[in-house]
């Protein structure tokens, strides 16, 4: 039955090799820390021997999926298209926020999410941009006064 | 009687004019998102938390905990009427309730619903307000052993009860144990994995992670998975229901808040699991339990009320042993903590005002829920209307005002962006995200415990096993963990799990 998938499809097998990765370098960085004696744990003890049960964990984890009763799950697909806009979305906020303020960055950030949904249309996605303009200048630079800068910093001075 | 004049002192809190304001916005915003899909009590309450840092900490938490019970409120106003269960704890009301609006009895199954949730909230925060005191005189006498098998059992229990796999679940937990190391160590004062970043050395906001494991990456699942386009929805003709529905529910009502009351306590243990536990009971216990999945009124009033009374006795550990038993009281520990609250035992004797504040306000917002939500229940049902390519960008802007808004520094935007792509790939991967909540409220914790009682004995690691509290804390850890090995209660694990909110 098994003899047509490749291991290297086994969603869990992935799984423990992130643990082990995310165990070992946390171990890793936790040498450079002191471990202290018994009475006086340095920073280093703690952080270390939970990385070293991490590496455990992910080790059996990682094997039991090579075994006839381990979870047959495959690894999943990652929709790409939506994923990236999304995170890109956020980054894009947080790099026109600083140089460009407030609006811009909330156009930007709504404008490239809204591309993720199958159903993007122009029309419905600046009227959403524009609503949530209004709505957060009232919640946040009114409402809360948080201090959000809502033009471009440069335009403010002139 | 002492109990007596506690509430008193909390009923002065709540009554007043801002924190009525509080709680209603937190019942509003509440009944909200739980009548939307796709965005849960989680998601919403990291998104405000920022927001808090302004408010006074009672109004803060006051409201909060309105969006969480609120939320139950508006999960099963939809679960009845388009079989869309907004939230995981009314998936079971959808059974039995969707039928009954189908046979044109939607208005009785909301009444029954709201009452039955209205009672049974009553009696959780009773339970909550009992058992603190106890609770807390007990907690006092903890030492640091103690509070260290106190964290682990906690752990524990959380894990065992309320998600799937338990070897994924417990990896999850040191991962978030470990993220919660990252910052200055307070003993030594040495930053720990900062990788030279200065923002990283006051270590990661749990906002951050909070945000991009329940906000942004329940956006990213949602895109992938299309919408569901059936929206049918139910005229609804009288809103009271018949004596003999009453006659039916009353019984079903008091077996679900009892069994909710007291799977809210536990660690792990929540409206989701509640809820489940309570239908199950029913389907043993009811003489009408052949009826149950064709619109019989028990199978609405016995979840409904059990989801209701533990999300109010679910406080019970959090506020007294400052132990979260789930994600959203681990936001709750958060949430006290920005506000310079240190949660734990302490909290009842140094913040009166706050704790029994707290508790009253949790009658006056679920009777709040239930004179807004019968007469508003056509609105709520209109929202669901707005397509989620709406919502998503309203979801993500608070997320990143939010995030931004906690030390006005974008950098934390930034890294709400790499934790959302390591929270999507952990959640591919079938780890489940709570418990690495959990995990990274408690680390810092639990290692600040875990040295203090090695100094303490002088670095002998059995003291542990030498006091007898924290022994049996530890053993009750264990037994946890093996009774979920067995291979019955694997079982029915396997069918029950469900994120808990």
């Amino acid at each position: 039955m098994s003899g047509r998938t490749s291991i290297w499809d086994r969603r869990d097998l992935w799984a423990g090799i992130l643990l082990v990765a995310v165990g070992g370098f946390f171990a890793y960085q936790s040498l450079q820390y002191e471990f202290g004696a018994p009475t006086t744990l340095g920073p280093g003890f703690f952080p270390y021997w939970l990385s070293m049960i991490l590496c455990v964990l992910g080790v059996i984890i990682s094997l039991s999926s090579l075994t006839a009763s381990g979870s047959t799950a495959k690894v999943p697909r990652v929709h790409w298209p939506s994923t990236l806009l999304i995170i890109g979305s956020i980054i894009a906020f947080g790099v026109l926020l600083k140089f460009f303020g407030l609006l811009v960055a909330l156009l930007a950030l709504v404008v490239l999410s809204s591309m993720a949904d199958p159903g993007f249309g122009w029309r419905g996605t600046v009227v959403t941009a524009l609503v949530l303009m209004a709505l957060c200048w009232a919640i946040f630079v009114k409402g809360l006064e948080l201090p959000l800068p809502l033009l471009p910093p440069w335009l403010e001075k002139v | 009687m002492e109990l007596f004049s506690n509430l008193a002192l909390g009923f002065e809190t709540a009554l007043t004019l801002q924190n009525l304001g509080y709680a209603l916005i937190g019942c509003l915003l509440g009944t909200l998102i739980g009548v939307l899909p796709g965005i849960g009590p989680l998601a919403t309450i990291s998104m405000l938390l920022p927001i808090t840092y302004a408010l006074p900490p009672v109004s803060a938490l006051i409201m909060l905990a309105g969006i969480y019970y609120g939320a139950q409120y508006g999960g099963s106003t939809t679960a009845i009427l388009v079989n869309v269960p907004g939230e995981a704890s009314s998936v079971m009301t959808s059974l039995d309730g969707y039928e009954m609006a189908k046979q044109g009895r939607a208005g009785s199954a909301l009444a029954i619903a709201a009452l039955g949730s209205l009672f049974a909230g009553c009696v959780g925060t009773l339970v909550l307000a009992a058992l603190a005191g106890p609770m807390t005189v007990f907690a006092l006498k903890f030492g640091p052993t103690e509070n260290f098998a106190l964290v682990v059992l906690g752990l524990c229990g959380a894990i065992v009860l309320a998600s799937d796999s338990l070897i994924k679940s417990i990896a999850m937990v040191i991962f978030g144990l470990l993220l919660g190391l990252v910052g200055i160590d307070v003993n030594s004062g040495k930053p720990r994995f900062d990788f030279g970043i200065a923002e990283l050395a006051d270590g990661i906001g749990f906002i951050t992670i909070a945000l991009a494991f329940f906000g942004i990456a329940e956006i990213l699942r949602n895109l992938e998975s299309p919408e569901d386009t059936e929206k049918f929805t139910s005229k609804i003709t009288r809103l009271w229901p018949t004596r003999q529905d009453f006659r039916r529910a009353t019984p079903a009502v008091l077996r679900g808040t009892a069994l909710g009351s007291l799977l809210g306590v536990l660690p792990g243990g929540g409206a989701a699991l509640s809820a489940f536990a309570a239908y199950m009971l029913e389907r043993k216990v009811s003489r009408y339990a052949n009826e149950l999945g064709t619109g019989a009124v028990e199978g609405v009033a016995a979840p409904e009320s059990a989801n209701n009374a533990a999300s109010q006795t679910s406080f019970v550990p959090m506020l007294t042993l400052g132990l979260p038993s789930n994600g959203v009281m681990a936001l709750m520990v958060g949430a006290m903590t920005i506000h310079n609250i240190q949660p734990g035992p302490q909290v009842m004797t140094s913040n009166p005002t706050l704790f029994w504040g707290l508790i009253a306000s949790m009658w006056i917002g679920n009777l709040m829920l239930v004179i807004l939500n019968l007469p508003l229940i056509g609105i709520w049902v209109k929202l669901l209307t707005i397509p989620y390519r709406y919502l998503f960008p309203a979801i993500l802007t608070f997320c990143v005002i939010g995030v931004f808004s906690t030390q006005n520094n974008v950098f934390d935007i930034y890294v709400v962006a790499a934790f959302s792509v390591l929270a999507m790939i952990v959640l591919k991967l079938g780890f489940p995200p709570v418990p690495l909540l959990l995990g990274f409220i408690l680390g810092p914790m639990m290692e600040e415990h875990f040295r203090t009682a090695l100094v303490l004995s002088r670095g002998d690691f059995l003291v542990f096993f030498k006091h007898p509290i924290s022994l049996a804390l530890l053993i009750t850890a264990a037994l946890l963990l093996c009774l979920v090995l067995l291979p019955r209660v694997r079982k029915g694990r396997e069918q029950a799990f469900q994120e808990d909110a």
